[in-house]
């Protein structure tokens, strides 16, 4: 061993010009391969099927284009003449069968107020803004329900007295992620009480698994998620502000509709504000996903390649050193070194170069992502094979090196 | 029993199809302690039967006894184990690292020796002493002259105390004061360690300062 580790760490010293070529060609390898199975594992996880379905496709986010934001927003929290036109025109808009408003918030319920937390305490986590240890939390309408395409594995989902629940005795109904499977059965009440407030929540279904929802250009895991059909606990804001509020969604079911058109005939034959619809996530996502995988295939050629280009250039640098070195490993087996423990410190010297050229990507991905986004052993899966190759055919001059050779002066 | 006893040994060796016999029915027994110069033309085998006896190569037929016990090597791995703390070897061109220090080069003899740094250490001291070589422990080869060169070369060759130390032309490089300066060298580490020493040489004056001259002849 003495031998195999002194002989390694002097190789690596006393060569600096190779041993630099050699680790540039590692960092450069290792660095094509974290980027593409770091856009691999990003478009895994990032995109479910789910988003391939045109439904995402026809949701849009409504900016309404209003030059004083707050004095509109006052108009629909005191009810001016302008909120009642703007209902007019919510209601036309949503005369049309195939097209409805709806909206959605995510907010976080502190574990601790929910009686029984104990059952949950796997679910939650620390939510640093709340300072607290929370359950994730939506609250969703029945019409967002279907505008997300969402389904139920088991029980049911909601319906339009779900949201209009008003009766402050009766529990909000709760459609929880797969992850409570276990936790919860249909029809368990769920109470909430944080001292001031006391609320409850009946579980109506659970939600089949790998259920997401699109933010803003991100996606979210609903399984551990608890859906409220209504804010919990309750606020009974109605529907139709959110509707008229601004970032609310719009849905349509008709791809033929030209929902931008349709919307600014009602709001101009009604003197309101225009409304501007952006294709809310699905259609970005699909775009994103469009170019992240043709992305990966790029960079999965290029790691693949630059891997190839690296094999053999580790391999030509290897062999050179061997051939040039024969007349030092015939010394050693002189001394009675066996070969095998020549090429133990020659594979040690290669490994302790992988491990050295590994850490500009580890400092790359902790800069620029504050941890290391994917596991060492997949990089080190696809560069240990590189170097084992490319090990061959100094082994196999090392194997034929030959002291009678050496003796008679034929290698110097 | 010889410490070294070669008995009826052939080697031939086959350069397309052409079949060189280089030793036939060879027999030889060299005592313990012995210097034994091997003379000969070229060509008559005299590196080929240095090989055999250091486990580098083997005979096609024939017995090959090292003290008392019958080798059988057949591999480089079987003799590489052979020679490991048992043959020192002694080159013409020194066969010595240019990247290590002479100490380092002298302490390459026990790698493959279990024993603890700071004994490594001493004994190569204590050789670097005896060899009047101390002084450049830290130099490099390069640096060196031919006869310092070939003391560092006997240096690593006697370190771990072998039975047998084999020379192939130590002085084939060496003017001829340096050549006197290695062969009273090794008669001295004959006389005062035991050791038992071959050499292949084709200088008479080597040939007459050991025990016993053997002269090959070409088949």
């Amino acid at each position: 061993m003495r031998f195999v580790v002194s002989s390694a760490l002097r190789s690596i010293f006393h060569n600096p010009k190779e041993t630099l070529l050699i680790l540039l060609n590692m960092i450069l390898c290792t660095a094509t391969v974290f980027v593409f199975v770091q856009n691999y594992y990003y478009l895994k996880e990032h995109f479910s099927d789910y988003y391939d379905k045109d439904s995402i496709a026809s949701n849009y986010m409504v900016r309404m284009n209003v030059s004083n934001m707050h004095s509109y927003l006052d108009d629909i929290k005191n009810g001016t003449p302008m909120y009642f036109v703007g209902i007019e025109v919510y209601n036309e808009i949503e005369k049309n069968p195939d097209v409805f408003f709806y909206d959605f918030s995510d907010s976080s319920i502190d574990a601790e107020d929910i009686v029984d937390s104990d059952k949950i305490k796997d679910l939650s986590s620390y939510d640093s803004d709340s300072e607290c240890y929370c359950i994730n939390a939506v609250n969703y309408s029945e019409k967002t329900f279907r505008a997300l395409n969402l389904t139920v594995k088991e029980g049911r989902g909601f319906t339009a007295s779900d949201s209009d629940n008003n009766d402050p005795d009766a529990p909000v109904s709760v459609i929880l992620g797969n992850d409570y499977k276990g936790i919860y059965e249909i029809g368990d009440i769920i109470e909430y009480d944080n001292g001031s407030d006391h609320d409850k929540a009946e579980v109506v279904g659970f939600l089949k698994e790998e259920s997401y929802y699109a933010y803003l250009g991100s996606i979210y895991s609903l399984d551990d998620h608890m859906i409220m059909a209504t804010e919990f606990p309750r606020d009974f804001e109605s529907e139709i502000k959110q509707g008229l509020r601004n970032h609310g969604f719009i849905h349509t079911s008709n791809p033929d509709l030209d929902l931008q058109k349709y919307i600014n005939s009602i709001t101009t034959k009604n003197g309101f504000y225009t409304m501007e619809l952006e294709p809310a996530d699905g259609v970005e996502i699909s775009e994103t996903k469009d170019v992240s995988e043709k992305n990966v295939i790029l960079i999965g050629t290029l790691a693949i390649t630059g891997g190839i280009i690296c094999t053999l250039a580790l391999a030509m640098i290897m062999y050179n050193r061997s051939v040039r070195n024969r007349a030092k490993y015939c010394i050693f087996m002189c001394v009675g070194v066996p070969v095998w423990k020549i090429n133990a410190s020659v594979a040690l010297e290669m490994l302790i170069l992988l491990i050295v050229s590994i850490f500009p990507t580890i400092a790359l991905s902790i800069y620029e992502y504050g941890q290391l986004m994917i596991p060492i052993w997949q990089i080190f899966a696809f560069t240990i094979p590189i170097i084992m190759v490319s090990l061959i055919p100094t082994f196999r001059v090392n194997g034929k090196t030959n002291i009678d050779e050496f003796i008679r002066n034929k290698i110097v | 029993m010889a410490f070294i006893e070669l008995d009826n040994i052939c080697k031939s060796f086959k350069t397309g199809n052409k079949e060189t016999i280089v030793h036939k029915d060879l027999s030889l027994k060299i005592e313990k302690g012995e210097l034994v110069a091997i003379m000969g033309k070229s060509g008559c085998g005299k590196t080929t039967l240095l090989n055999i006896l250091a486990g580098i190569d083997y005979p096609d037929s024939g017995k090959y006894l090292f003290d008392g016990t019958e080798t059988d090597i057949r591999s480089t791995r079987d003799g590489i184990e052979f020679r490991r703390n048992r043959v020192g070897m002694i080159l013409q061109h020194f066969a010595l690292i240019n990247d290590y220090t002479v100490f380092e080069n002298v302490e390459l003899g026990l790698w493959e020796t279990k024993l603890p740094r700071s004994e490594r250490n001493s004994r190569t001291n204590a050789v670097l002493d005896r060899l009047g070589i101390r002084k450049l422990a830290d130099s490099y080869p390069d640096k060196l002259s031919g006869g310092e060169k070939q003391r560092v070369a006997i240096g690593r060759a006697i370190i771990s105390d072998p039975m047998l130390v084999l020379a192939d032309e130590p002085t084939g490089s060496l003017d001829s004061e340096t050549e006197k300066e290695i062969i009273d060298l090794i008669r001295e580490l004959n006389s005062t360690l035991g050791m038992t020493f071959v050499i292949v040489t084709h200088d008479d004056e080597v040939a007459n300062c050991c025990n016993r001259v053997i002269t090959l002849q070409k088949h």
